[in-house]
């Protein structure tokens, strides 16, 4: 009798030890998949908020060269920008350009610094038109613009 | 089943504690940085705002082939402008220009020049600043 009473303590207290740990064991690996998921989204709004550009070209006068209007891309904010087709997304009148249609003179902008973005002449015809492009970070600009 | 009910307790207790420590020492740091960059984002918006200039008494003077253009600008805000973080847009092409003084503080008027341009009769000028703050005028003032 008195050892049921013990042996049942014993099996009580290793069932609550079981139980306890597993919960912690929960708890613990949630807080971790909740702190990773916090500092992720943190850095990415850091960067979004550190991260400006602005398209400065004169909206009536865009120059051309070699089949291709340049929009000159300047970098406004404190964070380095990459300038590649993959990075960034350009819009002609809301239509996304093709990859292959535009490409910029740098792979990387520095602060205060610009860059060239080179659109080949077929995809923009004369008249009014919106350029809008979007970078990293989901940073973007937009210029409306006339071509004569 | 006292000490039963001790030890769960006391493992839910540690458990809590390094769930506790697992936060702050994490959130601290991301809070600082989130706040530091608002601040910086915020100081940049204010600069912005507060940068305002002008271009005036433009004048053409040929150059053998080329030509060159001079003109004084303005600073009618509340920002100094740094010269060397500034464009210069001549007919909507980046132009070099030269300066005096790299620094422009408020309400000081400095003269600026853009020489051996290929455009013998510019009509459009554009300047933006470091931090996006644009100016534009015609030539002849008041002209398209």
């Amino acid at each position: 009798m008195g050892f049921s009473v013990t042996g049942s303590h014993v099996i009580f207290f290793v069932a609550s030890v079981i139980v306890a740990g597993a919960v912690s064991g929960v708890f613990i690996a949630v807080s971790m998949n909740l702190t990773g998921t916090f500092q992720d989204k943190a850095e990415r709004l850091e960067t979004h908020l550190e991260t400006d550009f602005a398209i400065i070209n004169d909206p009536r006068s865009i120059p051309h060269q070699n089949g291709s209007y340049i929009f000159y891309v300047k970098n406004i904010g404190s964070n380095r920008l990459i300038c590649s087709n993959q990075t960034c997304q350009a819009f002609i009148d809301g239509v996304i350009i093709d990859q292959s249609a535009y490409h910029f003179n740098t792979e990387s902008l520095y602060p205060d610094d610009y860059a060239e973005l080179y659109i080949i002449n077929s995809t923009i015809t004369t008249g009014y038109h919106t350029l809008r492009l979007v970078a990293q970070s989901a940073c973007e600009d937009t210029l409306i613009f006339t071509i004569e | 089943m006292g000490f039963s009910l001790t030890a769960t307790w006391a493992i839910i207790g540690a458990c809590a504690i390094i769930i506790i420590e697992l936060l702050s020492t994490l959130f601290f740091p991301l809070i600082v940085n989130v706040d530091e960059s608002t601040t910086h984002n915020n100081v940049h918006m204010l600069d912005l705002i507060n940068t305002k200039f002008n271009l005036q008494n433009i004048s053409l003077q040929p150059n053998g082939s080329t030509t060159d253009l001079h003109f004084q600008l303005n600073n009618t805000g509340q920002s100094t402008l740094d010269l060397s973080q500034c464009n210069l847009l001549i007919d909507g092409a980046i132009a070099t220009f030269s300066y005096t003084q790299p620094y422009l503080f408020p309400q000081e008027t400095t003269t600026l020049h853009a020489t051996n341009l290929t455009i013998a009769q510019p009509t459009h000028i554009k300047m933006v600043t470091g931090n996006g703050a644009e100016s534009y005028t015609t030539y002849p003032l008041g002209g398209n």
